[in-house]
């Protein structure tokens, strides 16, 4: 879906605050995949994320999305921008229209839809982000800080892109209005095969989300796998200035102590499980 | 422990401009927070923390009860100046309170609005960037900052006018994992080194778990009180206000419904390990 | 797409021009302006030229920097050069047709080119090694004895700061807000006048009001640090006038009674 070939960008190239952001990185991004980017701040994750729908030109490199390669005469930019949906962090500022259904409309009347499809797709979008309807008619400037959250994320949604790209969508948030969002995410993931690529600094978030994980380290892409195998690196993770979250320092100290549990333990109900089975195995021995 | 501020029946409510109708953001609060301790006001977004934060120094006033600080009644305008010096105030986003172009003069800016004399202010100036360790940055502009970075300067700024109680309401909402580790090392320093009383207004329940002491909002009540040992333990009921409990806790807690007898109130890694080994040999 | 605009044109530094206080360099800087416009002799254009040429050169900012600042308005000097050259009366030294230059039209014309040059160049030197700050103080103490006639300037000072602290805020904003839009498909690019002044209310709309929304939160936690407005505020910094400005001042000064002079015994 998208792929990026040998993309470098460099900030103020030749000037004296040059800086690499992004080094020679090598992605692919697959239709029907949930990938968790991760990383510090400084690691290139929000520069990588804003050359996938076009809005960063690469210094050098070639960015694919469907097929069709970016920056070329031939491509127009904006059909680009409709597939590859961006949810930037603290999206709130976004939001300027009358009313909450008027700036989630936004977005598909910029692609000059008919009225009803426009009105379908907001419609759409605003049941996936789980915004009551009725909100529809409000000002967006008196919706609670979850609700805009979730109607700036309902206005790139309403654009139908093959694939979405949050960047932090919870943070600032409290438990239960990330929960939510996450929820969300995930479900219509599932259900309307969105691919989706999540940018946080939560572990515990993307534990619990995606099935690939790509970690940024200065600029590079430093690991790329399953979940399970990149939080069994605990020790390069940390040396990249990440955690890890909290059960799967727990599970890896029981290793340690010579329990036999798996790597890379990252959630609470398989922590529960593993260790169950240690208990009845220990049960089983006696 | 003497109490510093004291909240007594406190209730608070506003007219929205457009239905017309009265909200009711604090029904009713009795608390105190007393000299030299770390609390922690723990709540999910609209629970009334932040107002109620805003009661310790006078921002707002009682619909009814009393907030007092020392023995002064935050109601009275003629104490206002007196209130704001001894408590003072840390927001969530810090580009919004950093007011100079020059680290140092934002720092002296409190100092100078005192009428302090020039070697005081410097000598104050000197302290708190010290304090917050950003004596390396003295003449940055603050727009160069890291988040982190921004946020302990903005509490340099609220040091430098020597206050009894520090408030923070959400200092750390908008900063990443480095720049909330960077703010809450600050914060225990000032705590544990410089006996500062710190008033934590949070929804991060990791950070919770530092204090001395929780305060648990709920719907503009006060839920819940006591250590975080205390706190955490009670599972069921931090979730249903729609909290977060340490996964340490979390898992101790599945596993105790699968037939494990740990203790609930578990919070850091150390200690769910040695209790987990504990009773895998016991069996 | 804004991250190169650095503000104002402060070059950090520490030579004898940095270190003046910021009150002598305002001084300096307009009695210098005064006496371009004074100056009408030859040898006084060139001693100008060669005093501010020196400064340049002490000050160790790369030459290229202060021409920068000629490049943006150099239409502007060629076109009164233009005009003066072509359109005025006096003697007639060369002509084509309908052009022609005369005596007069050639001095007035060498004479504006140098004064806009020096004008620039004073001006650049005084904003490049004098940062918004030091500025913004300069300007207030300089403006002081009028707050007997009632003008705001602690208030002005006070504004002029907290315009400087946000500029680079605002404009990170903007960055943000236009990505945002833009990845909503916004285009800012084609269409007619019409459509692009449309394309620019889902960004100013955004920036407004989180202008207002920051001014609102500043204005508390102004009011937490107990902010109360120039009553009674003292200082940190206090402006001092040390050795080195009496020297600049003396040179200065020096410079324009030789100037004036000039003026009279015109060579």
């Amino acid at each position: 879906m998208i792929k990026l070939e040998n993309v470098t960008y460099t900030y103020s190239e030749g000037g004296p605050f040059e800086m690499t952001a992004v080094d020679n990185v090598n992605l692919t991004i697959n239709k029907d995949e949930l990938v968790g980017l991760i990383g510090h701040t400084g690691s290139g994750k929000s520069t990588l994320i804003q050359m996938m729908n076009g809005l960063i030109k690469p210094t050098s490199g070639r960015v694919f999305v469907d097929g069709k390669e970016l920056h070329n005469k031939k491509t127009k930019m904006s059909d680009i921008r409709f597939k590859v949906g961006l949810v930037m962090q603290y999206p709130e500022y976004q939001l300027f229209e009358e009313t909450v259904y008027k700036d989630i409309a936004f977005g598909p009347a910029n692609m000059d839809l008919p009225d009803f499809e426009i009105k379908r797709r907001v419609e759409f979008a605003c049941d996936a982000v789980g915004l009551k309807r009725e909100l529809l008619e409000k000002s967006p400037f008196d919706l609670s800080g979850g609700q805009k959250r979730r109607a700036t994320i309902a206005g790139v949604i309403a654009m139908q892109p093959e694939v979405l790209i949050l960047d932090e969508p919870t943070a600032g948030l409290d438990p239960s209005g990330r929960d939510e969002i996450l929820y969300r995410i995930r479900d219509m993931h599932r259900r309307a095969g969105m691919a989706v690529v999540l940018v946080s600094h939560s572990m515990e978030d993307i534990a619990n989300m995606a099935d690939r994980i790509v970690v940024m380290n200065k600029g590079k892409v430093a690991l790329d796998g399953k979940p399970a195998e990149i939080f069994g690196r605990r020790e390069e993770l940390e040396s990249f200035g990440l955690s890890v979250p909290q059960v799967t320092s727990i599970t890896h100290k029981l290793r340690e102590k010579g329990y036999e549990l798996p790597k890379g333990i990252h959630t609470v109900s398989e922590a529960v499980y593993e260790i169950m089975k240690l208990k009845k195995g220990a049960g089983d021995n006696v | 422990m003497e109490p510093i501020i004291r909240a007594e029946n406190l209730k608070f409510s506003y007219k929205n401009q457009e239905d017309g109708k009265e909200y009711e953001v604090l029904k009713g609060i009795d608390m105190e927070v007393r000299k030299g301790e770390f609390l922690c006001v723990l709540g999910h977004n609209g629970s009334g923390k932040s107002t109620l934060a805003k009661h310790f120094n006078s921002i707002l006033v009682p619909t009814e009860g009393k907030v007092f600080v020392g023995d002064m009644d935050t109601s009275e305008e003629d104490k206002l100046f007196d209130i704001r010096q001894r408590v003072g105030m840390v927001f969530q986003n810090p580009d919004n309170q950093i007011v100079a172009t020059i680290v140092e003069e934002d720092v002296a800016f409190a100092p100078e609005n005192l009428g302090l004399p020039r070697e005081e202010i410097i000598s104050r100036v000197d302290f708190a960037l010290k304090t917050v360790n950003m004596e390396a940055y003295r003449n940055h502009a603050p727009h160069k900052l890291s988040g982190g970075q921004k946020q302990r300067v903005a509490i340099a700024g609220v040091l430098a006018m020597m206050p009894e109680v520090i408030v923070l309401d959400e200092p750390t909402a908008m900063l990443d994992p480095v720049g909330r580790k960077e703010i809450m090392n600050t914060i225990k320093t000032l705590n544990r080194e410089k006996g500062m009383t710190v008033v934590l207004i949070t929804h991060y329940m990791d950070e919770a778990a530092e204090a001395d002491r929780i305060l648990v909002m709920d719907k503009g009540k006060i839920k819940m009180e006591g250590t975080p040992k205390e706190v955490f333990s009670k599972v069921d009921e931090v979730k249903a206000i729609g909290l977060d409990v340490p996964q340490a806790t979390a898992l101790a807690y599945e596993l105790n419904k699968n037939g494990f007898n740990l203790p609930l109130d578990i919070l850091n890694t150390e200690d769910c390990v040695s209790n987990i080994i504990k009773e895998l040999e016991n069996d | 797409m804004f991250k190169d605009i650095t503000l104002g044109q402060f070059f950090p530094g520490d030579s004898f021009v940095h270190r003046l206080d910021p009150r002598t360099k305002i001084c300096l800087s307009l009695i210098f302006i005064v006496l371009v416009f004074l100056a009408n002799s030859i040898l006084g254009f060139a001693l100008l030229g060669g005093f501010i040429l020196l400064v340049a050169i002490i000050t160790k900012i790369p030459l290229k920097f202060m021409i920068r600042g000629l490049k943006t308005i150099m239409f502007f000097i060629v076109l009164t050069a233009f005009f003066n050259l072509f359109l005025s009366t006096g003697t007639v030294i060369w002509q084509w047709r309908f052009l022609k230059i005369t005596d007069r039209g050639l001095e007035l014309a060498l004479t504006m080119i140098a004064r806009l040059v020096l004008l620039i160049f004073g001006t650049s030197i005084l904003t490049l090694t004098t940062s918004p700050i030091a500025l913004t103080d300069g300007i207030e103490a300089l403006l002081r004895p009028f707050k007997k006639i009632k003008l705001p300037v602690h208030e002005l000072a006070m504004m002029m700061t907290i315009a400087l602290r946000f500029i680079p805020t605002l404009i990170d904003e903007t960055d943000k807000i236009i990505k945002a839009q833009t990845a909503r498909g916004t285009d800012f690019e084609s269409g007619n006048l019409i459509r692009r002044a449309k394309a620019l209310i889902p960004i100013l709309i955004p920036l407004f009001i989180s202008s207002f929304r920051r001014a609102d939160d500043l204005a508390l936690a102004m009011e937490c640090r107990c902010y109360n407005g120039g009553e009674n505020r003292t200082r940190m910094k206090v402006l001092e006038m040390k050795a080195i400005d009496f020297v600049g001042w003396g040179v200065t000064l020096a410079l324009g009674v030789i100037v004036i002079i000039l003026n009279y015994v015109r060579i």
